[in-house]
């Protein structure tokens, strides 16, 4: 099985409004995508994503997905560190989530 | 204040409502069970089973009243289904359901998380219950936490099965950075430090 991976930088996701980023993220959870979010997503849109989620499980293609918000990564710049949070959102039938990201 | 208004405030009874959150399969509603037993009228607000999504739509159960030297406290206890990011019909079947029956209940599962997030909004405290027994913990419990920290809603961390031998509350307590109140549902350990902090988070 091909694993397919996708980036979402800060800079996509900024203009959205929560119910596009959940129509963004299903969208791709559909096609089998993994999806790593630059900055995460807060609790609020957690929730939402998971109402929308529930309304989308169809009991056959697509049954939800699985989430891990990792420790944040200590970034060190030439001039700046700080702290980069991700959310890895990944198709449920994904079981290798965790092992992923070590 | 006068006396006779302060001993009126002594001896009214606040009123709240208190959900129970968490994973499915944490044992929410044997702690509303427990709770129903001990200060409400005994009945019980769900079936406890194995299978998970055993409860599929939330339960209140009104006027359970715990007490201190400070006064008593009406409590509703809103038990509420396991909050999840996904539903396998399949795992049902692995319990013995029919196909059939496991996609019928993945679908009231389905109705029943929606039904567990929308009561966020209807609660004046909560209790979030993670099985002390099953780490790494659901990410679930974040979220949950997360979303009623955003509502300012005061939280209660029980850590439930500690009477089982792969129960680790203080891992419990270390993950979600919170004090937490190792409990068993099962055996009544703990509640009445449960029922203490509830009283604490009422403000009382």
């Amino acid at each position: 099985m091909d694993l397919h991976i996708n980036f979402v930088t800060e800079k996509t996701t900024r203009k959205m409004n929560s119910t596009q980023k959940c129509d963004f993220i299903i969208s791709r959870l559909k096609t089998d995508c993994v999806l790593v979010f630059e900055g995460g997503l807060n609790p609020e849109e957690e929730a939402a994503l998971i109402e929308e989620t529930m309304i989308q499980i169809d009991h056959q293609e697509f049954l939800g997905y699985k989430i891990l918000n990792p420790t944040p990564l200590r970034m060190s710049g030439l001039f700046s560190r700080k702290n980069l949070k991700m959310t890895v959102i990944a198709p449920h039938n994904y079981d290798h989530l965790s092992i992923a990201l070590v | 204040m006068s006396i006779l208004s302060r001993l009126f405030a002594r001896s009214r009874k606040a009123r709240i409502t208190i959900g129970i959150l968490g994973a499915p399969n944490a044992g929410k509603t044997t702690l509303a069970n427990r709770i129903s037993n001990e200060c409400g009228n005994g009945e019980p607000l769900g079936v406890v089973s194995p299978v998970p999504h055993e409860t599929r739509d939330c339960k209140a159960l009104e006027h359970c009243v715990i007490s201190d030297h400070n006064g008593s406290l009406d409590l509703t206890i809103v038990d509420t289904p396991g909050i999840t990011t996904s539903i396998d019909y399949r795992e049902f079947q692995q319990h013995g359901l029919s196909r059939q029956e496991s996609i019928q209940r993945a679908k009231e599962a389905t109705r029943g998380v929606i039904k567990a997030i929308q009561s966020l909004d209807k609660m004046d405290a909560a209790i979030v219950v993670v099985d002390a027994a099953r780490a790494p913990f659901d990410q679930i419990n974040w979220t949950v936490i997360g979303n009623l920290e955003a509502r300012k809603i005061p939280i209660i961390v029980a850590a439930n099965k500690s009477d089982l031998a792969d129960a680790d509350p203080e891992l419990v307590k270390e993950t979600f950075q919170s004090d937490i109140i190792p409990i068993s549902a099962k055996n009544g350990s703990g509640m009445n430090e449960l029922y203490g902090s509830i009283l604490s988070v009422s403000g009382m």
